[in-house]
């Protein structure tokens, strides 16, 4: 603790003595930095967040936390208008139809025991009839409310937060490994990397691995391609731009495959040795398959995809000469901007890779570590036990596509009860007004969300969360260099409403909720599940707590030599230590553990998926628009891709870097379209399709193509308090979906739209 | 000189009367002014505005709102400046975090007729006296980087925020301008904090919040009088460049080419 007592006086001897801000400031201030977590991404940064007489002031990035060492993007900064906003929900609101705000404040224990009875009802009428939708990233309290869907006997476990690629990259997982997990990309030790339709920088998730592994790339020498019908900031850090057309990234990482093949550069030995059907191959019958070799030679001329993409294919064959003739090639598909056929892109980049061995190698694509402790939300097996990963395996979770398919389908057993957790899916998902329609239709639905958002417009209950900063916090993520990161930290600031953990809550909640969903939840607060969990890491003896630089560096080399020195001995010590530094972590990646996989180490990597996922349409030429139509792109923007962002009017400022005003959805036009269409800079113009209209503000852009438009999401909320009601345009009532045949994910359909000038 | 004099003070102490500082008074005079500098390398830079949040976090910038955006009246202290060349399909995208550039030769202060602007003859920093500020706009005019910002409003703050403000800084009304002042509210206090301990500010001990923020490192930050400084090496580099040079206004930012190998 610090006690100053020059900030007026410094103030004044800078020259900034104006008026004073707000109420008087007392002489002698006292000031501290307290850890804890952002929770504004599933990245988890670690935070400082400086108090000045209790009062938090700004939020800093701790400079121990291996993901962002210190720094922190633009949103973590924001997060504290959060703590501020003064629309936040003061305490628990239950919906009341004849108030005009529609909902009336009710007290804790009343909402806590409504819930808890329905959820009893619901785990005794049958399984199936509890549900949850979580976004965000893996914390205690989002693994708590996956364990209460799973102990009244439902599934219903929902993951919305992971981007717009997750489904597919767990489908990747699922079929071309045959596990689960995440994938990782080492870009910091890449030394070219072929960006398709990536979104790396303008990642609403995983951002501060993307922006800093792209930077160590860049600043070693490493050489980039990026291939996306607009030219965004992922462009911006890319030698080459490559104009594809929308929905044809699959194609041309198959385009740069074939050519691999054909000239030589296929790495033989790695697909030899670990990967299973690249070559023409004879079944148990002796029969001969044909591998997926001969697919790609067939089917991915240059020529060809040049006609699909829209690209020279002198480009192509030269890209591909570079990308093949590199040491640590690696190739990024579109693992966070949805696209028409994301399951085949993803895979078909994941094809590249292994053809150029770029898989679980340093530079290339890795399988992040598990933390030394199951998940509390696995599947239980019919014991009644969590089963764990194995379970799992092999199955994916279920879709809000099928939530909505179950509620409105009226299909038994019906969803009695649904929480909503870090997420507002009437706002994010692409077809939001059919959620918000299921979401109607269930008999109770709570959200814990601290501020308004479309989603608790639909709420029975709302049991606002405390935020990350007034409350003890934890996450689990995986860093750039594929190692678990653990991070906790306790409360750095006083609650500013009457708002619960909902860690606290769901305790609460399967205690009163009988004996049938009490018996999987042995703990009585919060603290004793981290209790538990800090006890598993410490029994696991690897790793170590968060430390400096220099630190880290010494920790990794002794883990990767098999030595250990940790700064704790026992769980007491590293629970303070883990307070003091602001998590553990292991700074160890055995490259080659997927191949551990199977009992003899000899787990190969499946390629004929990608030529099961590709759909007719992925190959052909997508349809041209026809008359004055452009083909809408859709992509995200860092700063305004937030569940909760609406409620963060520094990031409605800053908007999209390319911009020069932000509180605005922007379009991006090439500018001899804009031309011929009447529109110049600055303009207002209306996007319209026979699904809905948009209005929003035109960009001329040489950096995009002719037949392409392209518009952002993060605007357009229709309640979310004062800073982000009515600000913007929601694109996604332009744009449809339909089920991927095969997966049964949702993937948005290629979309044209009519442009006017208003 | 005495330990106390070296330990960074903003001016020597007196002296004191008949002590025998002659001999000491060469040196005191060739004390080191330092040069704050900046280098900010594009290669490194992801374009990701934490630069801009913590900046505006930490010197109370307000935030803007759809009819100050509309009129381009939002106050940024530091933004992103997108840079676009050549012509569909062969384009080229840079895009360049913008401040002020602390000029050593700064047009703006030439320009006040009040005495609010000035260069810090120690520091080499431009400061901005609110209180003496009229309001006259002629130093956003003569600023060939457009980043001093004027206040055509109250900041319209909501309640709550007032008690997340940053006591270090002051609030700007309506009538002044405002712009970057490389946070130099933490210099103030690094420099006190080195004195009471007796000794001179350490290089690092004075970052202003948008380096501090920077995820990807590509902001670095120094003193350009030092030749041995990180950021006199990197100003050094081939790499280097400032913006419109030609003007002579010698800027303190410096940026480093994306792309182009040492």
């Amino acid at each position: 603790m610090v006690a100053l007592g020059l900030g007026p006086l410094a103030a004044r001897a800078l020259g900034t003595a104006g008026r004073k801000v707000g109420r008087r400031q007392p002489l002698v201030w006292t000031e501290k930095l307290a850890p804890s977590i952002c929770q504004l991404c599933p990245s988890g940064c670690g935070l400082r967040v400086r108090l000045v007489n209790g009062n938090p002031v700004s939020i800093h990035g701790n400079p121990l936390h291996p993901v962002n060492r210190g720094g922190l993007c633009g949103r973590g900064a924001a997060g504290l208008q959060l703590y501020y906003d003064p629309d936040r929900f003061t305490g628990p609101l239950r919906r009341d139809d004849d108030l005009i705000g529609k909902f009336g404040r009710t007290t804790w224990p009343a909402a806590l025991g409504d819930l808890s009875s329905r959820v009893r009802y619901a785990a005794e009428a049958g399984p199936g009839r509890v549900a949850v939708i979580r976004g965000g990233g893996r914390s205690l309290a989002s693994e708590l409310l996956g364990r209460l869907v799973r102990a009244a006997g439902s599934d219903w476990v929902i993951d919305v937060g992971g981007g717009a690629g997750a489904g597919a990259a767990d489908e990747v997982l699922r079929q071309m490994y045959g596990t689960t997990g995440r994938l990782v990309f080492d870009l910091a030790n890449a030394d070219f990397l072929l960006s398709i339709e990536s979104g790396l920088c303008e990642s609403p998730t995983n951002t501060m691995t993307f922006h800093r592994g792209l930077a160590a790339l860049r600043a070693a020498g490493g050489r980039m391609v990026h291939a996306e019908p607009r030219l965004g900031v992922t462009g911006s850090k890319a030698d080459e731009w490559l104009p594809i057309r929308p929905g044809t990234a699959g194609v041309l990482a198959l385009g740069v495959a074939h050519m691999l093949i054909k000239e030589g550069f296929a790495r033989s030995e790695f697909l030899a040795t670990h990967v299973r059907s690249f070559d023409d191959w004879t079944d148990e019958s002796g029969a001969t398959q044909p591998g997926i070799r001969s697919w790609i030679l067939r089917t991915f001329s240059p020529q060809r995809v040049a006609e699909v993409t829209g690209v020279d294919w002198e480009r192509i064959i030269r890209v591909a000469r570079a990308f093949g003739s590199a040491r640590r090639p690696l190739a990024v598909g579109p693992v966070d901007v949805a696209t028409p056929f994301q399951t085949f892109d993803l895979m078909a980049v994941h094809t590249l890779n292994a053809i150029v061995g770029a898989i679980d190698v340093s530079g290339g694509v890795l399988l992040g570590r598990q933390p030394p402790f199951p998940a509390l939300d696995a599947p239980f097996d019919p014991t009644g036990g969590p089963a764990g990963a194995e379970v799992a395996r092999g199955r994916r979770g279920p879709t809000l596509d099928e939530f909505c398919e179950q509620v409105l389908g009226g299909r038994s057993p019906p969803i009695t009860v649904c929480i909503v957790h870090e997420a507002d899916p009437v706002f994010w998902a692409p077809n939001g007004h059919r959620v918000a329609e299921a979401l109607r239709k269930v008999p109770l639905l709570v959200s814990t969300s601290p501020v308004a958002t479309d989603t608790t417009e639909c709420a029975d209950l709302i049991l606002p969360d405390a935020l990350w900063i007034e409350r003890r916090s934890d996450s689990v993520s995986v860093d750039a260099d594929g190692y678990p990161v653990v991070a906790m930290s306790p409360a750095a600031a006083r609650r500013r409403a009457d708002s619960r953990d909902t860690a606290d809550v769901v305790l609460e909640v399967a205690r009163q909720a009988g004996e049938r969903v009490a018996r999987h939840f042995p703990w009585r607060s919060y603290d004793e599940v981290l209790r538990d969990r800090i006890g598993a890491i410490d029994r696991s003896r690897v790793g170590d707590t968060f430390s400096d630089e220099h630190g880290s560096t010494w920790a990794q080399l002794l883990e990767r030599s098999g030595w250990r020195s940790a700064s704790y001995g026992n769980a007491e010590e590293l629970a303070k230590r883990l307070d003091e530094s602001g998590g553990w972590w292991e700074p160890a990646y055995h490259h080659g553990e997927w191949r551990r996989l199977s009992p003899h180490g000899e787990h190969r990597i499946d390629l004929r998926p990608v030529e099961r996922s590709s759909e007719p349409d992925a190959l052909r030429r997508p349809q041209p628009p026809f008359g004055d139509k452009l083909s809408l792109y859709v992509h995200p923007e860092l700063a305004l891709g937030v569940e909760m962002g609406g409620s963060l009017p520094y990031l409605q400022d800053i908007g999209s870097p390319l911009t020069e005003r932000g509180w605005e959805t922007t379009v991006e036009i090439n500018a001899a379209t804009a031309l011929r269409l009447g529109i110049s800079h600055g303009d207002r113009v209306t996007l319209r399709n026979d699904r809905g209209v948009v209005t929003a503000v035109a960009r001329l852009s040489q950096g995009i193509r002719p037949e392409v438009i392209a518009i952002h999401t993060g605007g357009g909320r229709v309640r979310a308090g004062r800073f982000a009601a009515g600000v913007g345009a929601n694109p996604m009532v332009l744009v449809a979906t339909r089920l991927e045949p095969g997966t049964g994910l949702s993937r948005i359909e290629p979309t044209f739209v009519e442009v006017r000038r208003v | 000189m005495s330990d106390e004099a070296r330990g960074g003070k903003s001016a020597a102490p007196p002296a004191a009367p008949g002590a025998p500082r002659a001999a000491e008074e060469p040196k005191a005079s060739a004390r080191r002014h330092a040069r704050w500098g900046m280098v900010i390398d594009l290669g490194r830079c992801t374009a990701c505005q934490g630069c801009v949040t913590a900046c505006h976090q930490e010197n109370n910038v307000p935030p803007s709102n759809p009819e100050l955006a509309a009129e381009r009246r939002s106050i940024r202290w530091i933004d992103l400046m997108p840079v676009m060349e050549g012509e569909y399909p062969h384009v080229r995208l840079s895009i360049l975090p913008v401040t002020c550039m602390q000029c050593e030769k700064p047009p703006c202060i030439k320009v006040c007729p009040v005495g609010a602007t000035f260069l810090s003859e120690e520091e080499g920093i431009v400061g901005q006296v609110y209180s003496r500020c009229i309001g006259c706009r002629y130093c956003t005019n003569a600023c060939p980087y457009t980043v001093r910002q004027f206040n055509w409003f109250d900041p319209n703050l909501p309640a709550t925020y007032r008690d997340g403000a940053n006591p270090d800084v002051s609030l700007r009304y309506k009538g002044v301008v405002e712009k970057c002042t490389f946070c130099n509210h933490r210099l103030q206090k690094a420099r006190d904090a080195a004195a009471a301990a007796g000794r001179e500010l350490l290089p690092g001990e004075y970052t202003p919040a948008c380096v501090e923020a920077c995820p990807t490192r590509a902001m670095v930050f120094g003193d350009l009088a030092d030749p041995e400084s990180e950021v006199s090496n990197l100003a050094r580099s081939k790499r280097a460049f400032r913006l419109m040079e030609d003007l002579g206004t010698e800027p303190k930012i410096y940026y480093l080419r994306e792309g182009v190998r040492e």
